[in-house]
């Protein structure tokens, strides 16, 4: 009897530590499809973490051109409502975050006021403990009035999420937050724009993200099995094969010194049609819409 | 019957410790290493893991033109002086830590937008027979910075 009992321990560990295994293979051939490198090289790497930008990154590189503050190109709070699972509540923390970076970057802090208390109580429905953010709820409620405290607080409440998030082993969890806060940026930067206003800084911003949406679909892949990953990772793939169709001329990258700072010195040009912006637009705004409107 | 006992706690601990392991990193990096980034904001996303001497980890992001930022890369004191590299993505070496000495932290900017990788090397330790794991935080600051930028 008892020796039944430990061979079936034996077998559980081994059942564990395989699985274990096959995890580590899968990041790890990721790596070697995406960037080229030698097995060899691989083979000596233990973890391949993959960062995307975050919203408040993003949007503030979005330069206050002659466009007029858009409230209604936000998720509307109304909606806040219908997000009941775990993954819903976490994407539209992303989209949510997002908006707020936006109504930061234009000094709307009624709205503002709004979305924090939407993201402080989407933090304690994914079970963020309470002292985790109610300072930064206590500092916005006695008087944020400007943009860098708004940044700051932002900035952590992603920040606490995804320790936390991830301290309690709900990596994908995190992960969903950073796809809705990706998604949304794309979405508020392409919407702004249209047949009318063309500017060239925003056409290259959103250009870029051909490259941080390779990251993002890096970092969802190693959650592959969640449902809503699963589903959204198609569209997604559609969106990087769009943004693969601007046009990349570079040339050799150097490192250099000026005025105490190193600089990275890469030249790189995108060349991007008005037809790609488009359909980028449609993209996003179709994955965005399965994210927002349930 | 103490035997079967003794296993189940010995398996238990085998597949709780990792997941001990990790809050703990988490916490090392919220407390030791991210006020180190200071005055930059902080990314929001914690890269850190429990690590080996002899190993090494690797981290793709995009930066941006017309961003400041701030890479970080702390380790427990029993890791040793812990490298970083920066890549292009065609593994082109843009940057060493060890040839200024293994700073905590290094500033750069890029001229224009684009993927890299850094790469993490914990050195090997000095007995095979012995060797140290801990945990190794990798985290990335901004701030604004140049003329495409809103804030000034």
């Amino acid at each position: 009897m008892y020796k039944k009992i430990i061979a079936l321990i034996c077998f559980l560990a081994l059942l564990f530590f395989s699985l274990m295994n096959v995890a580590n293979e899968e990041v790890v051939s990721d790596n070697i499809n995406e960037n080229k490198i030698s097995i060899e090289e691989v083979k000596d790497v233990k973890k391949i973490f993959y960062n995307v930008p975050n919203p408040m990154e993003l949007i503030g590189l979005i330069k206050k051109i002659e466009l007029v503050y858009n409230a209604d190109l936000m998720n509307p709070i109304s909606n806040s409502e219908n997000y009941l699972s775990q993954a819903d509540i976490a994407l539209n923390l992303g989209v949510y975050a997002a908006d707020l970076s936006y109504v930061r970057i234009y000094e709307q802090y009624q709205d503002a006021a709004h979305y924090l208390a939407i993201l402080k109580r989407f933090s304690r429905e994914l079970g963020i403990p309470e002292e985790e953010e109610k300072r930064s709820i206590q500092m916005f409620e006695s008087g944020i009035d400007n943009r860098d405290s708004l940044l700051n607080e932002i900035s952590n409440i992603y920040a606490k999420s995804d320790g936390y998030l991830k301290d309690n082993d709900r990596a994908e969890i995190a992960a969903l937050i950073v796809l809705g806060g990706w998604i949304e940026t794309l979405y508020l930067a392409t919407n702004v724009l249209d047949d009318k206003i063309y500017n060239k800084e925003l056409v290259s911003l959103i250009s870029e993200q051909k490259y941080s949406i390779k990251n993002l679909i890096g970092l969802l892949q190693q959650f592959k099995e969640h449902k809503k990953i699963s589903e959204i990772l198609p569209e997604l793939i559609k969106l990087d094969n769009k943004f693969q169709e601007i046009e990349e001329k570079r040339k050799s990258t150097r490192v250099k010194r000026k005025s105490g700072k190193t600089i990275i010195s890469n030249k790189i040009t995108l060349i991007t049609s008005n037809n790609t912006i488009n359909e980028i637009r449609k993209i996003n705004n179709r994955i965005r819409l399965s994210i927002t409107e349930l | 019957m103490k035997i079967i006992k003794k296993y189940i706690f010995l398996l238990l601990l085998w597949i709780v410790m990792p997941i001990v392991s990790l809050a703990q990193c988490n916490e090392y990096s919220k407390k030791e290493c991210l006020p180190l980034l200071k005055p930059f904001t902080f990314s929001g996303q914690l890269n850190n893991a429990v690590m080996s001497q002899g190993e090494t980890a690797e981290l793709q992001l995009t930066f941006y033109k017309d961003q400041e930022y701030r890479l970080l890369v702390k380790g427990e004191d029993n890791l040793g002086k812990i490298q970083y590299q920066m890549y292009d993505t065609d593994y082109n070496l843009l940057y060493d830590s060890a040839s200024e000495e293994f700073p905590i932290f290094w500033d750069f900017m890029v001229e224009n937008t684009d993927d890299f990788i850094i790469r993490v090397i914990i050195p090997e330790g000095y007995s095979p027979k012995n060797i140290e794991s801990g945990c190794v935080a990798i985290l990335v600051g901004f701030r604004a910075f140049g003329t495409r930028t809103f804030f000034k």
